[in-house]
Order: structure tokens, then sequence, then C-alpha cells
């Protein structure tokens, strides 16, 4: 840092103890030299003091690391005097009305993406108003699985933290297929066999997309765990004769969703002109409330 | 979710960069209620990426571009309010020399930032004309070199004008 030009996010670094010794140095020789990043460092400092005071990690801690979770809107609105397993119950009857022909088949593939069975699940409580799936040929169905036991989702299934998510596609003679996702508050996700990458961390300028089999309907070679995050999500599979980079995928989805002029809401397959030409998109959203 | 992980740890997390985070969520929501939400919603995420996030050169970087995006989000959804919500903002000794002229133009830039730009335009845009911060000190934050980011600064400021013309010829359409 040249001690005659003054950059605002080197003393910052600094204040934060980043940067190797050089730079450190260097920043503290144009601080000593510099009355203006003195008074800012002397500012970052003071706010600092200022915000841990009113705000100690304790109540942090207490609101969001130790289970304690704020009352939902649905609860001041009389959702919570129902029982929980009405919803519920209401969901897998419908669910088991209108698939009857695909779930045998669908089980199965499900049973192959699966094969250890049960998992512990995050007691949280986050309740689905209904989720709509996409139609036409092709594929796009899945099954959720809670307290070891696992269901195909369908509308009005409700939904928590850490419920496992497993999708089955069928590839419709395309060679890739991608998942991506969005959250209510623009979050782009994309899903590969490792896991979840969120678009806030850096992504590789690499493919996510898998190698569709197109005999019969294959669940994808990973599940998703459902986070904490409040909201709808809107999942997308995208099938594609070559597989799609990530960056690619992660822009197209972010600029449909600024574009929306109804949020989540006004995404889907038919609002939606798939990233790459000659691929096709299936869309479904999937709506959340914390309880 | 954020993993639980050692208690002391996420305090020592917390301690050093939640007062980052809350500091640029305010400037951008001026709103403490809401910058402290989202600055709880940013820390959350620090904490379940922080293996990522501590590999970077900087977690301030990842601050930075973490915290604008989701402001950016949220002012999407509830469609951003101008500087008739001035809570918080006057509090602040780094905040107290910006003009109601200019909150109001930078409301109109930043309304504009709706419009389908790429993240990486975006970012530019918002440290440029609501940080105030130099080219320099956005190479430093971004690593881009400083040419691409006068290259970006221009299609945003050709964009910009036509905006503007663009209204002044609706505010004489007859």
């Amino acid at each position: 840092m040249p001690t005659d030009t003054c950059n605002r996010v080197l003393v910052e670094r600094y204040a934060l103890g980043e940067g190797g010794l050089e730079l450190r140095q260097a920043t503290r020789r144009h601080v000593d030299a510099c009355a203006a990043c003195r008074g800012l460092l002397t500012a970052l400092e003071t706010e600092r003091r200022d915000y841990l005071t009113l705000h100690p990690f304790r109540e942090f801690s207490a609101r969001h690391l130790d289970g304690h979770r704020p009352v939902g809107k649905a609860v001041l609105e009389g959702h919570a005097f129902l029982p929980r397993w009405v919803p519920a119950l209401a969901g897998l009857a419908t669910c088991l009305l209108i698939l009857p022909l695909v779930q045998h088949r669908l089980l199965n593939a499900y049973s192959d993406a699966f094969p250890n069975g049960a998992s512990d699940v995050d007691p949280t409580g986050i309740r689905g108003k209904g989720v709509s799936s996409s139609q036409g040929p092709g594929v796009m169905e899945y099954f959720f699985k809670r307290d070891g036991q696992v269901r195909p989702g369908g509308p009005g299934e409700a939904y928590r933290s850490g419920d496992e998510l497993q999708f089955v596609y069928a590839g419709g003679g395309y060679a890739y297929v991608s998942l991506v996702s969005i959250d209510s508050r623009g979050a782009v996700s994309l899903y590969r066999e490792a896991g979840a990458t969120s678009a806030e961390t850096s992504i590789e300028n690499s493919a996510v997309s898998v190698k569709a089999k197109n005999e019969r309907p294959q669940p994808l070679p990973f599940g998703v765990t459902l986070d904490d995050s409040p909201g709808s999500e809107f999942f997308v599979m995208v099938f594609s004769a070559a597989p799609i980079e990530a960056p690619v995928l992660q822009h197209w989805l972010e600029d449909a969703y600024t574009k929306s002029q109804n949020g989540l809401e006004g995404l889907s397959k038919s609002t939606l002109t798939p990233p790459v030409p000659k691929a096709r998109i299936k869309t479904l959203l999937m709506r959340k409330d914390r309880v | 979710m954020a993993s639980t992980g050692d208690r002391t740890r996420q305090q020592e997390l917390y301690e050093k960069y939640a007062p980052v985070i809350y500091r640029r969520c305010l400037r951008f929501l001026r709103s403490k209620e809401e910058a402290q939400d989202a600055t709880s919603d940013i820390f959350l995420k620090l904490l379940e990426h922080w293996d990522s996030v501590q590999n970077q050169e900087s977690a301030l970087f990842w601050i930075h571009r973490t915290t604008t995006n989701h402001c950016i989000s949220l002012w999407r959804r509830r469609k951003f309010q101008g500087p008739d919500n001035e809570e918080g903002w006057e509090d602040s000794p780094l905040h107290a020399d910006d003009s109601v002229e200019k909150r109001i133009i930078l409301r109109d830039i930043l309304n504009k930032l709706m419009f389908p730009w790429n993240k990486a335009v975006r970012e530019i845009v918002m440290y440029t004309y609501w940080d105030g911060y130099t080219q320099d000190e956005i190479s430093t934050l971004t690593g881009m070199a400083p040419s691409t980011i006068r290259k970006y600064l221009t299609r945003f400021r050709r964009q910009a004008q036509q905006w503007k013309l663009e209204k002044l010829e609706g505010e004489h359409a007859y």
C-alpha cells in the first residue's frame, strides 16, 4: 500500500487482522501518516464495540444456534392449531391418488439411491403449503425421507429442515441432466454428487451435469437435504445434449429471477427459456413456511 | 444450516465478523431491524461455508460480495424504499457525509439495478455508486484488473444514459 494513496478496503482488512505481514506493515505506515485513514480505523473499532454491546454473541447463540426459533407468522394466522398430521396425511393421500401407476417404478429407483435406510432429522418444523410440478413428457418426481420413512412428494406435503429429497428423472433421450434451485432470497444452489454448492461461495468453472440414463426412471446420484432457509425453493431440472457449466446455470436462473415480476411465483416452465439451445427443463416450486 | 461446531470458535468469528456484516447491511437497508436480521442470515451462511471462506484470500471480500448480493435480493423483494426510511443512517459516522441529494441519485441508480445485469457488474456498480470505492479499492476487493472494472462501468454508464434519455422522452411525450 503506497503511503500516499488511501485504500479503505486495506484499512478494513488491517482492522480485521487480515493480510500478510508485509501488507499489514505497509498499511500501518500509511495509517500513521494519514489522518483520514486513522479516523476510519477509529470509526471501525468504535462501531465494532458498539455492535457487540448491543448484540452480544450469547443473544445470537440463543436465537440461532441453540435450537430456539422465532414464532412464525403461520402461528399467528391460526395454522398452528391444526394437528401437524392433517396436512401431511392430506398430501400423502393426494399423492397416492395421483401417482398409483408410476409409484412402484419410482420407488424402485429411490431404493437404488438410498440403500442405507433411516437417518435422524432435525425436529425443526417447516410446513409446506403445497407443491406443484410441471406436467408433460419426461419425469421430474421426487421422494422425501423423514424419520427413516420414504414417501413420495406431492401437493400439501409438510416439509422440514433436514428432510432428504431424492429427485427421479427420465432422460427422454437427453445425454445429461442438471439440477439447480433458487430460494426466495435469490440465492442459487447448484447440485452435484458431492452435495450442494452455494452460489454465494466460489463456484468452480466446471460442469455440474450428470450423465443421464434412459432405460427407466432414475434417481439423481445425489440427494438434497432441506436447510432451514425460510420461504419457497424453486427447483429446475435441465436436460441437455452436453454438460452445462456451473456459471451458465447460475447466471441463467439469477437473470430469470431478476426479470420475474412476481419473484419465485413468476418462474415456471412456460416463462423460462432453457439455458442452452435444444435443452428441456422441468420445474418444481416447493413452498415452505416456518412454524 | 450452520454446523454447531465449537462454540468458542463461533464466538470468535461472530465478534470479528458480525459487526462488519451489520455495518454493510445497515448501509444498504437503513433499518436496524432489517440489518440485524440480514446480519444473522449472512453470519449463519459464513459459519456454514467457513471451510471454504477461510481458504479464500480474505473473509472480508466474501462478506462484501455476499452482503451486497443478499441485500440486492432483499431490495428486489420489497422494492427499494429510497431515502424516506432513514433509521440508522445518521447514526454511523461513516455515512454522515452523504447528502439527501446524493441518496436520491443513488436510489435512482439502484432501482435500475433491478434490471438484469450480471452479478459482477452489479457488484462493481454497487461498490462504485453506493460505497463510493475507488477503482483501486474495487480491484482490491474483487481481484479484477482496473481495466476490467472500467470496462464494466463504461457499459453500465452507457446503459444508464439510455435510461435517462428514455425517462426524459417519457416525461415530454404527448
